[in-house]
This record gives structure tokens, sequence and C-alpha cells, in this order.
């Protein structure tokens, strides 16, 4: 009777261990206590509207995909550089800091690609963010205008077109100095 | 004698009108069959319902992911037949996104078809920016696809869950799509394992909302992702616990 009982637990636990689902331990251990909002979707549009009125911005701390400094979600702070008006109002004042993100980055590559930097995602008081257009792109030195000729003009040299593989692109950087325009359309969804 | 050649000229008469009547009704019946065989071709063939079905769902949700991120670049988005493996890759030139019979047989939802179309949008995107109207980048991404490839997953994954579908997807597609090479140093590609492991490590970091609320956990192409990312999820664990911004080596 003992072994019949023991074949049978053996059994039931060796069938609940084949059908385990695999959880996300990592999530469950690292996500439990935080607040996690679902992101805000732009499904309802109407783009009819093509007013629009440019909103001039300055970063804070200058940026680079050179230093390593930024990671992909990265809250970057901006100051608006000059006052935003519509319908002869203000609607944003001169020195508001605003808050960005660096949506993603890519550093830069052999054959000269250069570096990237993408911002979007503004958070600016009083406008919604669906009436922005805000994706920034900025990009460093593109060599590959000088690899691509220069690879092609030494193919008749083999394997000296190659070499042109390890020239690597610029960086891409944002200074104090630069202005980040974004556009706002009053009249969107 | 007359009666009899008038008879006779009635009926040659009458026998050359069949014989004309019998040889040129053909024509008309044959016509009229080749349109009613057309209209039914056009209108009920059940191959090519399903092809304009499916151009349809992929043009659908492919101008919905542009709508909802606000690309200002024209691009289209066509469906083909050729059997060209899991290589969705668009005619940079045209802007023409063509999606593949083989790659869109994989996926079997809205969101996966949105995280193979994401991807080619952001390709798409890219082509246009840059000198000579984009002609230097798209030689760019097609000398090192490598470079641009894990780059264009996360964007990707940007533009899914702007356009509210669930980024997750793209890691099942791409789980269940794509092989594994055994090298990546010297090939055009990355390890497919490395590309899911940056996309899980971006949607963790960005957009953590669907890895809490998972509704893929049961999914059995997302187990196997589980199963066989444990090293590299292991990685993403330590990098949080130290805090650290370093990038880590995915394998």
């Amino acid at each position: 009777m003992n072994k019949v009982i023991v074949l049978l637990c053996v059994l039931i636990f060796s069938s609940i261990s084949v059908n385990a689902i695999m959880t996300d331990e990592f999530i469950d251990e690292t996500l439990k206590d935080i607040d996690c909002p679902k992101p805000e979707i732009n499904v309802n549009y109407n783009y009819e509207s093509f007013e629009r009125i440019p909103i001039k911005l300055q970063i804070l701390e200058p940026i680079s995909t050179k230093k390593n400094n930024i990671t992909d979600g990265q809250k970057i702070k901006f100051k608006v550089k000059q006052n935003v008006k519509h319908n002869h109002h203000v609607i944003l004042t001169a020195g508001t800091i605003v808050e960005g993100t660096v949506e993603t980055f890519m550093p830069r590559g052999m054959n000269g690609i250069p570096g990237v930097i993408i911002l979007d995602d503004f958070e600016i008081p009083g406008l919604e963010k669906s009436k922005l257009k805000s994706t920034y792109i900025k990009r460093g030195p593109d060599l590959s205008l000088c690899v691509f000729p220069l690879k092609w003009a030494l193919t008749f040299l083999p394997p000296t077109g190659s070499l042109t593989n390890f020239i690597v692109g610029g960086n891409a950087k944002i200074s104090t100095k630069d202005t980040i325009q974004v556009f706002y359309y009053p009249a969107w969804n | 004698m007359k009666k009899i050649f008038f008879t006779i000229i009635a009926v040659f008469v009458l026998c050359l009108q069949n014989v004309y009547a019998q040889e040129s009704q053909p024509e008309v019946q044959n016509k009229n069959v080749y349109k009613v065989q057309a209209v039914q071709y056009y209108f009920s063939d059940s191959e090519i319902m399903d092809e304009m079905k499916i151009q349809e769902h992929i043009s659908n949700i492919g101008f919905k992911l542009l709508n909802a991120n606000k690309i200002e670049k024209r691009m289209v988005f066509k469906y083909s037949k050729k059997d060209k493996l899991i290589k969705g890759v668009p005619e940079l030139s045209k802007r023409q996104t063509v999606i593949y019979d083989k790659a869109i047989q994989y996926a079997n939802s809205d969101d996966e078809v949105a995280a193979l179309l994401a991807r080619e949008i952001v390709k798409t995107a890219e082509s246009y920016s840059g000198f000579m109207r984009g002609f230097v980048t798209s030689a760019q991404i097609k000398a090192a696809p490598k470079k641009y490839e894990i780059f264009f997953d996360k964007r990707a994954v940007d533009f899914m869950v702007n356009a509210g579908y669930n980024p997750v997807a793209m890691i099942v597609y791409i789980n269940k799509a794509y092989p594994q090479k055994r090298f990546d140093i010297i090939g055009g590609h990355n390890l497919t394992s490395k590309r899911l492991a940056n996309i899980y490590e971006y949607i963790y970091t960005k957009y953590p909302y669907f890895l809490k609320n998972n509704e893929y956990l049961t999914n059995e192409y997302y187990q196997n992702f589980l199963l066989t990312s444990q090293e590299n999820r292991k990685k993403l664990q330590e990098k949080i616990k130290s805090g650290s911004k370093e990038k880590i080596k995915y394998e």
C-alpha cells in the first residue's frame, strides 16, 4: 500500500513540475514595490490642422554618446528659451524648466557611422502631450561621406579598401548652445 | 421547275444562315463565359481574397503605427508571396516596406504583426534622413546592418507602445521566427539571443508596466524565451542591483 501511495505522490509531483509555468522571478523581485503606470498611447488623433507654434528649448547639462553618460529613458531637463504665444497670449514663459526623455541612442560605429540621440516625451506644463510634435534627433558628424568614396576608390588595391571600415563616425552631442525646437499644434486632439 | 429552283435556293440560304449562326454563336457565348469567369475569379477566388485580406490587415496596422507616432515621412506596405524567408527587407530607395509571406506566417496576433511592421517603419523612416535625401544613410544601413539592428529594435518598441500595442509581442515574434547563429563577431547580424535580451532590458527600463502585467507570461514562445534567456536576465538583474550604467555584454 505504501508503495502505491509513494508511486502516486511521485507521479503527481512529476506532472506538476512538467506543467509548471516559469514565472519571471526577476520582475517579481525588482518591480514588486515600484509603481508602473500604463504608458500613454496616441490612437485618437485628428491631424487636420497644420497651425503650429514652435517652442525653443535649451538643455541644462550637455549630453553626448561619447562619455556613456546617457541611458535609454533618462530624464533630461531643459529651459524654454523664448516666450511662447498663442492668440496673443503667453502660454509658456521663457525660463520655464521642462522635462524630456532620451528615447534611445546609438553609439558611433565603424564605416563612419555617426552616433544618434533621440529626444522625445517632453512634459511641458499646460500643454497636452498629444498636441506636441516633439521628436528631436541629433546626429554626430557623418564620416561615411568620406569612407564610401575612399572604399570604392581603393577596390583596385585589395584589401586596402577594407581598412576604411575602421574609420569611425562622430559622436552625437547636445550642448547648451544647441536650440531644440519642438512644435505645439493647438488644434490637434 | 421554277418552284423546285426557288425551294433549293431557299433551303440553301437557310442552311447558310444556320452555318453562320453556329459559327458566330460560340464567340459570343465564349465572351460571356470569359466575362462571367473573370468576375467569378475576381470575387470568389479564395487565394486572392486571402491575399487582399492580409494586405488590408498589414496596411491598416502599418498606417496606425505611422499616425500614432506622428511620422511625417511617406511609406507604403506591400504583402508579397515571394519566398524570401524572414527578411522583410524594404527597398530603402522606394520607401516601400515589403512583408514576405514567410515572415507574416509567424505573426499570430495584431501585436506581433505590429512588431514586424514597426521595425521596418523605423528602418524606412531612417532612410529619409541625411545627405542626398537619405541615400547615404540607406547605404550605411545596407553596409552595416548589425550596427543598426538593436537601435531599430528599441525604436520599434517605442512605436508599438505609442500605437497601443504590447511590446512584449516583439520578444515573442523574434523568439519564434529568427534562428540562432553560432557567432556574430564577423557576420552582418547580432545573435538573436542578444537582440532579445536588449529588447527585454529596454522594455524593463522604459515600459515596466508590460512586464509587471505580462499578458504573455503563459505564452509558449515567451516561456521559451524565459527558459533560454536565464543567463542574460541574470546579468540584467546584477546590473540593476548594482545600479551600474555600463552596457551589458549579452550572449
